[in-house]
């Protein structure tokens, strides 16, 4: 999932930038209710910004309004981009510092060092 | 499941010259540093016999008085998750599992809540490939690599409900419990739930409630004594865990798990059966602001639980 870094909140160091080396396309069952909700939670710009960093053949609307979160051709757009789409290699980079986390077989490895944490 | 303190694991390990083996049959020597952490014993086990059914959920489970029969393997270990999450319901919510382990505790929580999204974190990088293996089909639920005594890779403010279940006796004292605890704090939105249960050595010191509340952001709004319902699982469970261990557990290594099973008899149990060990199961609020000491945002409906 791509969501892992798009949650909406007071932040600082985030979004974190995607580097893609491999992706996976999955297929999962579209539910048009739960991606109505969880878009109330996406940092959209956020989302766009790595949609568009990853060079995935997706457009997406540089602003949402309310009408177009009703369309069902944006709903769809969103199911695939947040869920069928899973970043086996890559890292994570931080916006502040540049650092970056792995990501293998799909999970990102978020363990700092000692000297890191202040 | 739980481990031993460290002092009898170190005696054990030098006078023996364990070697551990893993399910691909490479042999490890543990450092003498490695020996005396927790989180080095429980990362062994949560990687060896990966895929096996019965050790997919790896706490001690919960029972009510009246359960005698363990028919499924991991029933009880569901009962604790259910007990845990007590009357809080993870639907639509955004949740993370601290220690999520193989990921049997969050699989249980997404089919029968149905969150906007699980993330399952763990400190093992070994048991979370387990988990993306096992578990990458569900499409709520992700896994990450963190260690959550130092950070948790979530914005502030940013999350619904936190998840631990019986780890935190294994994150190594009580600074990594209270940065743990500002962590969560941290990422919980206010009025958030972070969900606890754990055993709580009363021997000389304090139990982790008072770690995980002491930087005040963390508010108890319910806390149960849940001992001798962790007891009654581990007696009912017992036969199974023990036929398991004598089945499939390499010799060599069935000390070792008859202990993190706290079957009858191990140091764990007959510390929970006298009193010296408490489990205890808690939820916690995330202050708000114009928080005062009685207000309640959310009303919580409560069981009747006898407190001991």
């Amino acid at each position: 999932m791509l969501t892992s870094n798009i949650l909406k909140g007071v932040k600082k160091g985030f979004p974190l930038k995607i580097n893609a080396v491999k992706i996976e396309n999955v297929s999962v069952d579209y539910n048009p209710d739960f991606i109505t909700r969880i878009l109330q939670r996406i940092e959209y710009d956020a989302l766009r910004g790595a949609v568009i960093d990853l060079g995935l053949n997706e457009s997406l609307p540089e602003t949402i309004s309310e009408t177009i979160q009703q369309d069902e051709t944006f709903l769809k757009t969103m199911h695939k981009i947040l869920l069928e789409y899973e970043i086996e290699e890559g890292e994570l980079i931080c916006p502040e510092t540049g650092r970056k986390f792995p990501i293998s077989k799909g999970i990102p490895n978020m363990l700092l060092q000692e000297t890191e944490i202040s | 499941m739980s481990l031993r303190t460290p002092e009898l694991l170190t005696t054990q390990v030098t006078s023996s010259q364990f070697v551990l083996f893993r399910d691909n049959e490479v042999e490890q020597q543990p450092s003498s540093e490695d020996v005396d952490s927790l989180s080095f014993w429980y990362e062994w086990i949560a990687n060896a016999y990966s895929n096996v059914d019965e050790l997919q959920f790896m706490n001690y489970g919960y029972a009510d008085f009246d359960e005698h029969i363990d028919n499924d393997s991991n029933y009880c270990s569901k009962q604790l998750y259910k007990e845990v999450l007590a009357q809080v319901s993870l639907t639509n919510q955004t949740v993370l599992e601290v220690s999520c382990g193989r990921g049997a505790g969050a699989v249980w929580c997404v089919d029968n809540y149905v969150p906007d999204s699980y993330v399952g974190a763990d400190l093992s990088s070994g048991v979370i490939d387990v988990c993306r293996q096992r578990h990458s089909m569900k499409p709520r639920l992700s896994f990450v690599v963190a260690d959550a005594t130092k950070y948790l890779p979530f914005a502030n403010e940013s999350l619904d409900i936190v998840i631990c279940v019986e780890a935190t006796h294994a994150y190594g004292g009580p600074i990594a419990v209270k940065q743990f605890a500002s962590e969560v704090a941290r990422v919980l939105r206010p009025n958030g739930y972070f969900l606890w249960c754990d055993l709580c050595h009363i021997d000389g010191s304090d139990t982790s409630i008072d770690y995980l509340t002491a930087n005040g952001k963390l508010i108890v709004e319910e806390k149960i004594n849940i001992t001798r319902n962790v007891l009654h699982a581990l007696d009912i469970q017992s036969n199974t865990r023990t036929q398991f261990i004598e089945r499939y557990v390499r010799p060599r290594e069935q000390e070792y798990f008859r202990l993190f099973a706290g079957l009858p008899g191990t140091p764990m149990y007959n510390g929970m059966d006298e009193g010296r060990i408490q489990y205890w199961r808690a939820i916690f609020r995330k202050k708000t602001t114009t928080d005062m000491s009685i207000t309640r945002v959310r009303r919580l409906s409560f069981p009747s639980i006898p407190h001991y």
